[in-house]
């Protein structure tokens, strides 16, 4: 019986890239996916054809985007347009390749959804709960915070720091689609969409790619980069609600949890030793929930931690360096993943978490997931 | 689209909703409960989730249940629901989670916690939606 936590520091990010953020009527899927997988392949300096191994998101049709790329993989795995699915690729390629089911890993993902006016509610996503006009991912988290703010008496004031802290760092990040500041205020007078929540609260809809290239620990001696290592891994689900699209009663607080001990266990490290937090925020209270379900404040203390500019560079823990889904880009957890390893290599700039040893990215969704990277 | 004669949105109607649908249209709304273990469940499914007993059987609701969160949509999503409109979560007695709207008086304050009760609106269209008031 293999022990999970044998993948510690096993597998490498080596490569990473990115288009450009925004609205691209003239682009699609395939073009923004191969203009990231370019991008990421000089960023590593391997030989393209070496890729082996091809994981797609939000991708149409794997075997086109192969086709496009000019690759024959011998390990292809295609994940649906999900934004939990960042984490959850990129474990599964770990696993893959320490199998040696391949050798280099290209994952990519591309989103046109911008520019095919994608609305994430109504008819063109149907549900179960439609007969009675509930509809988008935004209301379920509109209903979590609704019962946070009345149990433990968080405000949207003290949620509005999420999106300040995140928009701060997007003006701070060259690729950000926001570029202007925002303030509490700023928030509060925000429309409101699905009350509690106001539009500050929601992430962007733009059009984009991202690319990862993963390989072994002795693989990526050769390339060009500093290896970015795997040092922990978390992981759990939770089916028992998943006819509410995205809407759990105890805001994902036990699988939080447990991704956490797996985490932190298999890393060997706490909260207190993380240096940057990449949140998967698809909606500003999801952030709320990790911060405690992970162990950075006790439940129902969020509200609290975040106060006073604390997600914020510099201060006590810089969450979103690129400006997350809210300011930066929504590249579904993806482009997260990329600022962590920026950030542990020291490329990131005005935004730089000065010393940065240990990133973690988390997803506190149905199926959360939580990835703990090192310097290698 | 006027919304007076918007169609309401479709229920899903698979293989195990249609029976449920049908209480509903008759007022009379009917979950799953599993001869096996006793647990009710919402949506309707081929087994029990519990046990995975196949020995479902449908049995009438109480009708009372207690609200677990609430929103407000300001935006309109859908031709049969011009904002601003209500949605509740609600746990119903017998277990499961039921999204739904609250009709009539809404509580001034949190509205967590409310008892309430099974109703059934007609829809302009004609279709029934089980729904909730605040229980007296």
């Amino acid at each position: 019986m293999n022990d999970y936590a044998k993948l510690k520091d096993r597998i490498a990010i080596v490569g990473v890239g990115n288009t450009a953020y925004g609205n691209f009527p003239d682009n699609d899927d395939y073009g923004l996916g191969a203009e990231a997988f370019r991008n990421a392949i000089e960023d590593c300096g391997l030989e393209k054809n070496k890729v082996d191994g091809l994981l797609v998101c939000r991708i149409p049709y794997y075997a086109r985007m192969g086709e496009i790329l000019g690759l024959s993989p011998r390990w292809t795995v295609p994940l649906p347009p999900h934004g939990r699915m960042s984490a959850m690729g990129i474990i599964e390629a770990a696993a893959a390749l320490e199998a040696g089911l391949c050798d280099y890993a290209a994952l990519i993902y591309a989103n046109i959804g911008r520019s095919r006016r994608v609305n994430y509610g109504g008819e063109e996503s149907p549900g179960v709960w439609d007969p009675f006009g509930f509809t988008s991912p935004g209301a379920a988290h509109a209903l979590m915070f609704q019962q946070h703010r009345a149990m433990y008496g968080t405000t949207t004031r003290q949620l509005a720091e999420v999106s300040v802290a995140f928009r701060h760092h997007a003006c701070l990040n060259p690729d950000a689609v926001m570029k202007q500041p925002i303030s509490i205020d700023d928030h509060e007078a925000a429309r409101p969409i699905v009350e509690p929540l106001r539009l500050l609260d929601y992430c962007l809809i733009n059009d984009g790619a991202v690319c990862v290239i993963m390989t072994t620990k002795e693989r990526a001696r050769d390339l060009k980069k500093r290896p970015i290592m795997i040092s922990g891994i978390g992981a759990r689900e939770a089916y028992e609600t998943a006819s509410i699209a995205n809407y759990d009663p105890e805001c994902w607080y036990h699988q939080a949890r447990d991704v956490g001990r797996q985490v932190y266990g298999m890393a060997g490290v706490g909260p207190s030793d993380i240096d940057t937090l990449m949140c998967y925020d698809n909606f500003s209270p999801t952030v709320l929930f990790s911060l405690e379900g992970l162990g950075f404040c006790e439940r129902g203390e969020s509200g609290g931690f975040v106060e006073g500019g604390a997600l914020k560079v510099g201060g006590r823990l810089p969450t979103n360096t690129d400006g997350g889904h809210l300011s930066n880009s929504y590249m579904q957890g993806w482009a997260l993943n990329v600022e962590a390893v920026r950030q542990l290599r020291g490329e990131c700039g005005a935004r730089q978490v000065v010393g940065a040893e240990v990133a973690q990215f988390c997803a506190i969704t149905p199926c959360s997931r939580s990835i703990i990277y090192t310097r290698g | 689209m006027n919304t007076d004669t918007a169609q309401t949105p479709s229920p899903v109607l698979g293989l195990y909703d249609r029976p449920m649908w049908e209480s509903i249209r008759k007022r009379g709304m009917h979950l799953q409960c599993c001869q096996g273990c006793g647990a009710w469940q919402y949506p309707p499914g081929p087994g029990c989730t519990a046990c995975l007993s196949e020995n479902v059987v449908w049995r009438p609701v109480g009708g009372g249940g207690t609200i677990l969160s609430w929103v407000i949509f300001h935006r309109q999503y859908l031709a049969a629901y011009p904002a601003p409109y209500n949605v509740i979560a609600v746990r119903i007695d017998e277990g499961p989670v039921m999204i739904s709207n609250l009709e009539g008086d809404t509580p001034s304050g949190n509205w967590i916690g409310q008892r309430v009760a099974l109703t059934y609106a007609e829809m302009p269209d004609g279709a029934v939606l089980p729904r909730f008031t605040l229980a007296a």
